[in-house]
């Protein structure tokens, strides 16, 4: 199976990694196994994941988001700490896609429509700012989400993330109104609030088996938002089968620029829709031209329910054994995968349970 | 659940008993075990009632020797109906435990709100007279419009009562059950009152002593009486026992001694012959009493007979009219004018050629005489018996009364010179409750300083204690703002109030506020006056403007209607997420008896130091009557006022354990320590001297922010701080 890892740069670092802490002995053993416990609590939580998520990250750019009393603004916190939750998502989600719009005076913008590049949402995250009016509309955000996602798939999840920093939603609307069709739709509404709880926002929250969060500084921003990361059991998620036409597509490197499909960018590389062959820039992403849905296999595999991964164990006999990744001896602990019942050590296995998603031995 | 208190057993009609109930419940039973009176503070919201009623029931049932009755007293309607509910629920526990007490609890209240004849409740204002007209006993005679509820009544009244089961009949249960048996719920509920074990009334049923004499009769003495929301009540004393009297009541009062007049000088036998009939009636009453003997009913010769009394009441009225008229032409040149009753009355005496034991039956006699005369328009003759009431208190007591003259804009009239008879001695109206009954428990969300209110009242508690709340997170937040960013300082002083920075500093903070605090935001201000000048500064100064696009702005008004639609609207807009604010008066109706529960109050600021007007001066006689007899300075009088007013806006916002919200004071005379020992003990603990006591809006502001975020974690009552039925 040929795989295309975006994560190519990460899996540098921790080659680096390893290179340079092997000799720090016990603490450093100590602290991986740490993080091994860490990734597979993450991977269980993540196990079985609906295979396609939508999220709009719904941004209050209303003037209280200026406030300073997170440093240096609120709206400043938040564009600070989302481009990492969107790779992350992005990551965990391979199949889902990410959409933003603003909340500016008593309307609600889209600025990007749902889509699964991660630089291309962080080039649209830098473009927003704050306004000066006062006027955040939770009515006339659910709207325009409602607008947004009457386009994608039955069968994906669709979630809302509220990023509001006002302590009121003054609506022109009827905002039971419109929480109500967001329920009737199954549309799953969370809100990261930086400014205390208001009453009303946190029964549309319940009512759709979202969450609502209140961090109280800049870093339990940081870690709440990793909450939406691995998707919430939603209670009234209409789980609607469908077929999906899905084509794997066939990777290009060119030396001449071509305008991809999708974007309308210059691109060098890019992958070949397999049915129409049109040229797309990064995948999983609905074909513009005879929509199919051009996934990478690794996509799919890594955010389906097979099983193909479960936690490896941890053995601790003290012999020396191959790792089965870095084909390096290991010592003391490590890890084997129950089903080929092939050595690890524990970076290899925290790499394959945060990243790969499947087992090279079993593969 | 059920548990011990020493030898006695409780049924608790919850699963959970917080600390500091059973602490209140413990101290409850002190004070009845030791037959005394006693004082009890405890925060809002946490149950007091229910336990206090538990306690009191689980009494009742297992001493009956040494206790009777349950008398418990309410400010409003909406009070005494909650409370028959907690009572509903004790007994329903406890029922459902095995127990068979026959307890029968009922509610009284005034005929407004029972009556159930719609030609008499369509009247509003006027039921009470419309009910005497069709029910009084002279009535069924002349075969005029009669009452079927009342008639029924009569016919059946007794054995009704006797076979109603023991059960908790509620104002609407009342109503009901006598639309159902065609009964009047009113008269069902005076008689029944004679007999239940619990009985919820209006504070004024025992201290007002016109009505409290009609009810008096069937009091027992081993009864409890529990004053709820008694913060107030040495105010509601001194009310009960003040009379205003200007020109135009004065001018109606002649009017209605006219009316009389021509009644008893109609020809007709009727009449006539009943005249003759009372008087003879007196005539015996005074023959039957032994000599020497001084009874209320004896009545002096000099008015014993009808018409006598009428030029006995011409000639009070007229020499009041003529004092009135005497010192209104003084009032051009002073602000009020002060008489001691001794020599006041000395002057109406010889003005009028009055003698004091006429002067003092007076108001006995008018009532004879409208009952023999038939009337039953009482409401009519108020400014009459208004008169009697005058003369009457002014000749019985001497001490703690005075009568002032001012110049007042009182009931509408616009600067009518207006003659009080006020009473500034508390103590007089408790004395005759703390003498009647065996235990008298006042309580209180806020009574501190809790050692004045015995000395206000004139009596001994056995039991005077403050509660502490237990609260698992820091669910309130008190913070005492003195100064503005720029450094002034924010104060309502009388001397500071047409600087216009002072109100600008004010709104700003305000403006800031609303933005800040999510859902419901009460501001309370100092008087009417004062919200006046600063709404009207705040609106050239466009904060009125800004403040309104983050919340939904109220303000109270005088008129009682209007202001409960827009409490109404006040919470719809919190519910629905839009957020609202509601200005309103430190003294005026919303600061008492409206809870704003959960998200419906975030926030009160009580902006500014609601003292009494110590210009007043009524307040300044009060405050050297207190001085004189009690030996309590006019500061510290007017601080303690102050204080209880303030806290009780405060409480406004705390209404359970789940709650949250913050109590802002913003005047630097809040962050003087006098002020601070005069807070309740569950609010003054919680304030963090180091970071909430004498800061800057900016960093108000700050702390407010914080805590919202903080309050809007996940939470969980901790454990160890109530009990259930295993961990007793």
């Amino acid at each position: 199976m040929q795989m295309e890892l975006e994560g190519n740069t990460k899996f540098n670092e921790y080659e680096e990694k390893i290179r340079n802490h092997q000799a720090n002995g016990h603490n450093y053993q100590q602290d991986k196994l740490h993080q091994k416990k860490e990734s597979d609590a993450q991977f269980l939580i993540a196990q079985n994941p609906l295979l396609m998520r939508n999220l709009l990250i719904i941004i209050d750019t209303t003037k209280s988001s200026k406030v300073s009393d997170f440093k240096p603004s609120r709206l400043a916190v938040a564009l600070q700490f989302l481009p990492a939750f969107i790779e992350q998502f992005l990551e965990c989600n391979p199949l889902s896609q990410i959409g933003i719009a603003v909340a500016e005076e008593y309307k609600c913008k889209t600025i990007l429509d749902f889509t699964s590049s991660c630089v291309n949402i962080k080039q649209y995250l830098s473009t927003i700012h704050s306004i000066n009016e006062a006027g955040f509309s939770m009515a006339a955000c659910l709207q325009t989400a409602l607008h947004v996602f009457s386009t994608t798939q039955l069968h994906a999840q669709s979630s809302i993330l509220f990023v509001t920093t006002s302590t009121y939603s003054d609506d022109k609307l009827d905002l039971n109104e419109w929480s109500e069709k967001c329920e009737s739709a199954a549309i799953q509404i969370n809100v990261i609030s930086f400014a205390g709880a208001i009453h009303q926002l946190i029964k549309i929250t319940q009512a759709t088996d979202g969450q609502y969060l209140c961090p109280i500084n800049e870093f339990q921003f940081s870690q709440e938002i990793q909450k939406f990361i691995s998707p919430q059991e939603s209670k009234n998620h209409k789980m609607i089968t469908q077929l999906v036409k899905i084509g794997f597509p066939q990777k290009l490197i060119v030396s001449q620029p071509t305008l991809c499909q999708c974007h309308l960018e210059i691109v060098y590389n890019f992958y070949k829709c397999p049915v129409c062959y049109s040229k797309v820039c990064s995948p999983p992403l609905l074909c513009p031209i005879c929509s199919t849905w051009v996934v990478l296999p690794h996509q799919i595999l890594r955010s389906d329910g097979f099983n193909t991964l479960a936690v490896f164990e941890i053995i601790n006999d003290g012999l020396d054994h191959i790792c089965y990744g870095c084909l390096e001896s290991t010592t003391v602990i490590h890890s084997t995968c129950e089903r080929c019942k092939n050595f690890f050590c524990l970076d290899c296995d925290i790499l394959i349970h945060s990243k790969f998603k499947v087992c090279p031995g079993c593969a | 659940m059920k548990f011990v208190i020493d030898d006695l057993e409780v049924i608790f009609p919850y699963k959970f008993l917080y600390k500091e109930q059973l602490e209140y419940m413990q101290a409850l039973k002190q004070t009845l075990d030791e037959k005394g009176h006693g004082i009890l503070e405890m925060p809002t919201g946490t149950g007091k009632t229910v336990s206090l009623l538990a306690l009191i029931i689980a009494y009742l049932a297992q001493r009956p020797n040494s206790i009777k009755k349950l008398i418990y007293c309410t400010r409003t309607v909406v009070e005494m109906e909650k409370t028959l509910e907690e009572v509903r629920l004790v007994l329903k526990a406890r029922k459902a435990e095995g127990l068979n007490d026959n307890f029968t609890a009922v509610g009284l209240s005034s005929r407004k709100n029972l009556c159930i004849n719609p030609d008499v409740v369509n009247q509003k204002d006027r039921v009470d007279a419309e009910c005497r007209k069709r029910t009084a006993e002279w009535v069924k005679k002349e075969q005029s419009e009669t009452c079927i509820f009342y008639e029924n009544f009569e016919k059946s009244a007794k054995e009704t009562i006797a076979n109603l089961p023991n059960d908790v009949y509620s104002l609407t249960d009342l109503r009901k059950n006598g639309a159902y048996s065609i009964q009047c719920p009113y008269y069902t509920a005076r008689e029944m009152v004679k007999k239940a074990n619990i009985v919820v009334y209006n504070y004024l049923y025992l201290i007002d002593p016109t009505v409290s004499s009609q009810l008096s009769k069937d009091q027992i003495k081993e009864s409890v009486v529990v004053f709820d929301e008694a913060h107030n009540i040495d105010d509601v004393c001194i009310e009960a026992y003040t009379v205003r009297l200007n020109k135009p009541i004065l001018a109606e009062a002649i009017n209605n001694l006219k009316v009389v007049e021509t009644q008893i000088q109609s020809e007709t036998n009727e009449i006539q012959n009943r005249l003759n009939e009372e008087y003879k009636k007196l005539i015996n009453n005074l023959e039957k009493k032994p000599e020497g003997e001084l009874n209320q009913l004896v009545i002096p010769g000099q008015i014993r007979k009808a018409r006598n009394f009428i030029d006995f009441m011409k000639r009070v009225i007229n020499s009041l009219r003529k004092k009135l008229k005497d010192n209104s032409e003084a009032l051009k040149t002073s602000h009020a004018i002060l008489h001691n009753p001794k020599s006041f009355t000395e002057e109406i005496q010889k003005e009028g050629n009055l003698d004091i034991d006429s002067l003092k039956q007076c108001g006995e006699r008018l009532n004879l005489l409208l009952n023999t005369l038939q009337i039953a328009e009482t409401d009519k003759f108020r400014p009459l018996s208004s008169v009697a009431q005058f003369v009457m208190y002014l000749v019985q007591y001497q001490e703690g009364f005075k009568v002032i003259f001012q110049s007042n804009n009182y009931e509408g009239t616009l600067n009518e010179k207006l003659m009080t008879l006020a009473c500034f001695d508390s103590s007089l109206a408790m004395k005759n409750i703390f003498a009647l009954f065996q235990s008298v428990i006042l309580t209180s969300g806020t009574m501190s300083p809790i050692e004045i209110y015995p000395k206000i009242l004139d009596f001994k508690p056995v039991v005077a204690k403050s509660i502490d709340i237990e609260l698992t997170r820091n669910s309130i937040q008190p913070i005492i703002v003195s100064m503005s960013e720029d450094g002034t300082e924010l104060t309502s002083e009388f001397t500071l109030r047409n600087n216009e920075d002072v109100s600008r500093n004010y709104g700003n903070f305000l403006l800031e506020l609303s933005e800040n605090v999510p859902d419901g935001l009460i501001v309370f201000m100092p008087s009417y006056s004062r919200m006046e000048e600063w709404a009207r500064q705040w609106q050239k100064d466009k904060y009125l403007e800004q403040i309104s696009k983050n919340k939904v702005l109220f303000i109270e008004s005088r008129d009682v209607n209007e202001t409960s639609t827009k409490l109404q609207q006040y919470r719809k807009c919190c519910d629905v997420g839009r957020g609202a604010a509601l200005f309103s008066i430190a003294r005026g109706k919303i600061a008492e008896g409206i809870d704003f529960e959960g998200h419906y109050g975030r926030c009160v600021a009580v902006i500014g130091f609601p003292a009494l007007n110590s210009k007043d001066t009524l307040i300044l006689e009060r405050c050297k009557f207190l001085e004189e007899k009690f030996k309590i300075t006019k500061n510290d009088f007017i601080e303690f006022d102050a204080m209880r007013q303030t806290c009780q806006c405060l409480g406004r916002v705390l209404r359970g354990k789940q709650d949250y919200g913050i109590m802002i004071m913003a005047d630097k005379r809040f962050a003087q320590k006098s002020k601070l020992q005069k807070m309740p003990r569950w609010i003054y603990k919680q304030l963090d001297q180091s970071r909430c006591l004498n800061i800057t809006s900016e960093t108000a502001i700050t702390v407010v922010r914080d805590f919202f975020r903080q309050m809007a974690q996940p939470f969980k009552i901790a454990d160890n701080s109530y009990f259930t039925q295993d961990t007793l």
